[in-house]
C-alpha cells in the first residue's frame, strides 16, 4: 500500500511538472520567420522551426496544452454530467431504470473513435466541437460507473442503516455515496484522459479536430509527416511528447486500480 | 507421346495467358487527383476537377491543343457568315457514343438545349446565351444562329462545358452527373467516391488511339502518399506537386517531374457583399498586409506574379505597378476599421498542400498586421456550395482555372452575381463591348481597360500564376496538358 502510494505521489508530481511547463513557458507558437524554416535542433530552436520557420518548442507546448485542456474539460465536465445521471438512474424506479440504463449501453456499445467521427463531421471543426464531442463521449461511462458501483454500495449495512435512520437522498450521496465513489471515478477519469487524448490526437490528424495554425497533438503530426525525411524532428518531437503524457496517464491509471483492490 | 505434346500445348497456351495478362495491366495508367469531382455532367459544374476527368469522357465540336490554338475535333471544318452571325459546322461521319448510337447534329442541338435549359441550372450557360437558334441540316451539318456578334464563340465551344451529349439519353434524362456517356477517347466504367473513377479505352473512338486501356483517376489528397506511391509504382502520374514532394520526385530514380506554367490565377478572394470587404480601403489594407511573393514561392512552389485577374500565360495579360507589401500601412487602416466580428479565411481542404499552406501564410502575415483571422477548412464540395454559390464567405483561397477566351474568364465579374459580388459598370461595358470586337488590337486595347479596373477594384488579392509541376512515372511517355483550360489529355500516351 506504501509503495503504491509513493508511486502515485510520483506519479502526479511528474504528471503536474510536464502538464505544467507547456503553460509556464508559453512562447510563440505563430510568428513565421521564412530565413529560419526547417532549422534542426539548436540554441536558439531546442526543438527546431518548422516549414514556415515556427519554433517547435512553442508548436509542440501549445500543442499540448490544447490538447490536454480539450482533454481535461471534457472528461471533467463527462464526470460530473455522468454522476448526476447515474445517480438519477440509481435511484429511479425499476421501470424507469430499464430505459435509462438502455441509453448509455446503446451509446457505449460505438467504439469511442467512431462515435466521435461521427459527432464532429456534424459540427464546424475546432476546439470546442471536440470538447462537446468528447464530453458526449464519455457522458455513458461515468452513468454505467455510477450506477453499478452505486448499486453494489447500496445494499452496505452502512447505507442501509443510514436510511433507516430517514436520511435524506441528497445527504445520502454527498455523504456516503459520492466518498465512497471518489477513488473508482478518479480511476475512471484518468482512463478517460488517456483515450481522449488519443481521440483528439487522431481526430486533429485527419483534419476534424483542432484548425491550423492553433497546434495540438494531431495537427502536429499532421503537417510534420511530409518533412519527415527532410526534418524528422518535426515529427519526433510532438510524437515523443504524446507519447510520454500517454504513458503517465496508463500508469496512473493502473496505480489507481491496483488502490481500488487494495481498499 | 500424346499427353506429352498436350502437356506442352496447356503450358505454351497458360504462358501466353500470362503475357497477355501482364500486358494488359501494364496498359493501366492510375493518376491522381487531388479530390472527387462535384459532378462528371459537364454543364452542372465549373469545377476544375470534373473537366479534368471529363476531358477524356466527352468530345467538344473544336478542341484546343497544348497552347490553346482552336483546332477540329467533331467537326473537321466550319464557316462563318460575312456579318458573324451565322457559323456553320461539317461533323464527322462515324462517330459513336460509348452506348453505340451514332454521333449526329440532333444531338449538338440537343446538347446546346440542354445547356440552356433552366432546370438544368449550368453554371456556364451565359456563355450560350448568345445562341438564337441552332439549324441542322442533314446529320452532319449544324448551324448556329448568334443574336448578335460573339468573337469569343469558337473558344466557348472548345471548353469542357461544352461536350457533346447523345440526344436519346438528354430525352430520357438520363444522369449524367454519375454515368456519363459521349464520343470521347475513354468510357467511363466505374466511380466510387474518395476512391477512384475508372475509365476503358474506348474502341470506336474517332481519334487518336490512347496506348493505354484503363485511365483511373485516384483521388488521393495527401501528397506524401502520392508520391509514395508513384515511387512504388502503385500509381504513374500525379495531378500537382509542391515542395518538398518536387524534389523527392525529381531525386528519384523511378519518375520524372513535367513542369509547365499554369493557366491558374491564385487569388484570395473577398466578398465584396458583407462588411468590411465592402470598402476598397479596407480590400487595399489587406492587399498590402500580404508578401505576395513569399507565398507564391513557399506555399506553391514558385510562379510569376500578376497584378490583375489574368494568368501570366494569357496573350491578353496586361502589367500594372506592383503594389508594394506595407503591413505598417495595413495595420493604421485595420485599426480605423475597429472590427469586432471575426473574419474567417475558408480554405478547401482537399488542397492540402498549396491552399492550406497560402492560408495560414495569410492568416499570420494579417495577424502581424493587426487582422486576426481564423481558418475554416472545408470539402471541396462544400466550398464549392457554400462559397461559390450561396456566397456565404469572407475571404477564401482559391485558384481560377485559365480559359481560352478573356472573355469567359471575365464573365459575370462587374455585375454583383460572380461569387464576390463586385460591382463596376464601366468594367462590364468595356467586358461586352470586346465580346463584340474581331479586331484583335482593340480588343486587346478594351480588355487591357477592363483588367486594370478589375486590378485596382481589387474583388482579389492576386497572387500569381504558379507553375504545374506534375510528377510522372519514366515508362510514361506522351503526357500533354492545356494549361488554358488545366485539362488533362491521355490520347497520346503510350508506356
Amino acid at each position: 500500500m506504501l509503495r503504491t502510494e509513493r508511486k502515485l505521489k510520483f506519479l502526479f508530481v511528474s504528471l503536474g511538472i510536464i502538464v505544467l511547463i507547456p503553460f509556464l513557458f508559453p512562447g510563440d507558437p505563430y510568428t513565421q520567420r521564412y530565413t529560419h524554416r526547417l532549422q534542426a535542433p539548436s540554441r536558439a530552436h531546442l526543438f527546431g522551426t518548422d516549414e514556415f520557420g515556427r519554433d517547435m518548442i512553442a508548436r509542440v507546448f501549445q500543442g499540448m496544452r490544447v490538447s490536454l485542456l480539450v482533454s481535461f474539460f471534457s472528461c471533467s465536465v463527462a464526470l460530473v454530467l455522468g454522476s448526476i445521471f447515474g445517480m438519477f438512474v440509481l435511484f429511479s424506479s425499476v421501470r424507469l431504470q430499464w430505459i435509462l440504463r438502455f441509453i448509455p449501453t446503446m451509446i457505449m456499445a460505438f467504439p469511442p473513435i467512431l462515435l466521435a467521427l461521427c459527432l464532429v463531421s456534424l459540427w464546424i471543426p475546432g476546439v470546442l466541437t471536440l470538447g462537446i464531442t468528447l464530453t458526449i463521449v464519455f457522458i455513458p461511462v461515468f452513468i454505467q460507473l455510477v450506477d453499478n458501483e452505486g448499486n453494489m454500495l447500496m445494499g452496505n449495512t452502512y447505507i442501509n442503516a443510514a436510511k433507516t435512520f430517514g436520511i435524506s437522498r441528497f445527504s445520502l450521496v454527498s455523504w456516503h455515496l459520492l466518498p465512497a465513489l471518489r477513488i473508482p471515478l478518479l480511476a475512471q477519469w484518468s482512463s478517460v484522459m488517456l483515450i481522449a487524448i488519443q481521440i483528439e490526437a487522431a481526430l486533429s490528424f485527419i483534419g476534424l479536430g483542432v484548425q491550423p495554425p492553433v497546434a495540438s497533438w494531431g495537427t502536429l503530426l499532421l503537417y510534420s509527416r511530409r518533412y519527415f525525411i527532410q526534418a524528422p524532428w518535426i515529427a519526433i518531437m510532438p510524437a515523443a511528447s504524446l507519447c510520454v503524457v500517454s504513458l503517465l496517464f496508463f500508469m496512473l491509471t493502473r496505480l489507481l486500480g491496483k488502490g481500488i483492490r487494495l481498499t | 507421346m500424346r499427353r506429352t505434346v498436350y502437356f506442352c500445348f496447356s503450358f505454351v497456351v497458360l504462358f501466353i495467358c500470362l503475357v497477355a495478362a501482364k500486358s494488359v495491366d501494364q496498359q493501366k495508367f492510375v493518376f491522381a487527383i487531388s479530390g472527387n469531382p462535384d459532378t462528371l455532367d459537364p454543364y452542372a459544374s465549373s469545377g476544375i476537377l470534373t473537366f479534368q476527368v471529363t476531358r477524356s469522357i466527352y468530345d467538344t465540336l473544336v478542341e484546343p491543343d497544348q497552347v490553346g490554338n482552336i483546332l477540329p475535333a467533331l467537326a473537321y471544318r466550319w464557316e462563318v457568315s460575312d456579318d458573324g452571325l451565322s457559323w456553320k459546322f461539317f461533323l464527322r461521319d462515324n462517330v459513336y457514343f460509348h452506348h453505340g448510337k451514332k454521333f449526329s447534329a440532333q444531338d449538338v442541338q440537343a446538347s446546346i438545349q440542354r445547356i440552356l435549359d433552366k432546370s438544368v441550372a449550368s453554371p456556364n450557360a451565359d456563355s450560350f446565351s448568345v445562341i438564337k437558334k441552332v439549324e441542322t441540316r442533314g446529320s452532319l451539318q449544324v448551324i448556329f444562329h448568334l443574336k448578335y456578334v460573339y468573337v469569343p464563340f469558337l473558344a466557348v465551344l472548345a471548353s469542357g462545358w461544352a461536350a457533346i451529349l447523345p440526344k436519346d439519353l438528354i430525352q430520357k434524362k438520363h444522369n449524367f452527373a454519375t454515368q456519363p456517356i459521349g464520343t470521347g477517347p475513354f468510357q467511363f466504367q466505374e466511380w466510387i467516391k474518395n476512391r477512384y473513377i475508372l475509365l476503358q479505352r474506348f474502341s470506336n473512338y474517332w481519334g487518336h488511339h490512347s496506348g493505354i486501356y484503363e485511365l483511373q483517376f485516384a483521388i488521393l489528397s495527401d501528397p506524401t502518399l502520392q508520391v509514395a506511391s508513384l515511387l512504388t509504382g502503385n500509381i504513374q502520374g500525379i495531378d500537382m506537386l509542391v515542395e518538398p514532394e518536387v524534389s523527392r520526385v525529381r531525386e528519384s530514380q523511378e519518375a520524372y517531374v513535367y513542369k509547365s506554367l499554369s493557366g491558374l490565377v491564385l487569388v484570395i478572394a473577398m466578398n465584396t457583399r458583407v462588411y468590411p470587404f465592402d470598402s476598397l480601403l479596407f480590400r487595399q489594407a489587406v492587399n498590402a498586409a500580404i508578401d505576395k511573393e513569399k507565398v507564391l514561392d513557399l506555399a506553391y512552389g514558385g510562379g510569376v506574379r500578376v497584378q490583375t485577374f489574368m494568368d501570366a500565360n494569357n496573350p491578353y495579360s496586361i502589367k500594372l505597378p506592383v503594389r508594394q507589401y506595407n503591413p505598417r500601412w495595413a495595420r493604421t487602416v485595420f485599426r480605423k476599421f475597429k472590427l469586432k466580428k471575426t473574419i474567417y479565411i475558408k480554405a478547401p481542404r482537399n488542397f492540402d498542400s498549396h491552399h492550406v499552406r497560402a492560408a495560414q501564410m495569410y492568416q499570420e502575415m494579417l495577424r502581424q498586421a493587426g487582422l486576426p483571422v481564423k481558418i475554416e477548412l472545408l470539402d471541396w464540395t462544400r466550398w464549392l456550395s457554400e462559397v461559390y454559390r450561396r456566397h456565404d464567405f469572407d475571404m477564401t483561397v482559391i485558384g481560377h482555372a485559365g480559359k481560352l477566351d478573356p472573355a469567359r474568364r471575365l464573365l459575370h465579374y462587374g455585375t454583383g452575381k460572380s461569387y464576390v459580388g463586385w460591382v463596376n459598370k464601366e468594367f462590364v461595358k468595356l467586358t461586352h463591348q470586346a465580346e463584340r470586337v474581331s479586331d484583335i488590337v482593340v480588343r486587346k486595347k478594351l480588355y487591357a481597360q477592363a483588367l486594370r479596373i478589375i486590378g485596382e477594384g481589387l474583388p482579389f488579392i492576386y497572387i500569381g500564376t504558379p507553375h504545374r509541376y506534375i510528377g510522372l512515372s519514366n515508362d510514361i511517355k506522351g503526357f500533354r496538358m492545356n494549361s488554358q483550360l488545366e485539362t488533362f489529355d491521355f490520347r497520346y500516351v503510350t508506356y
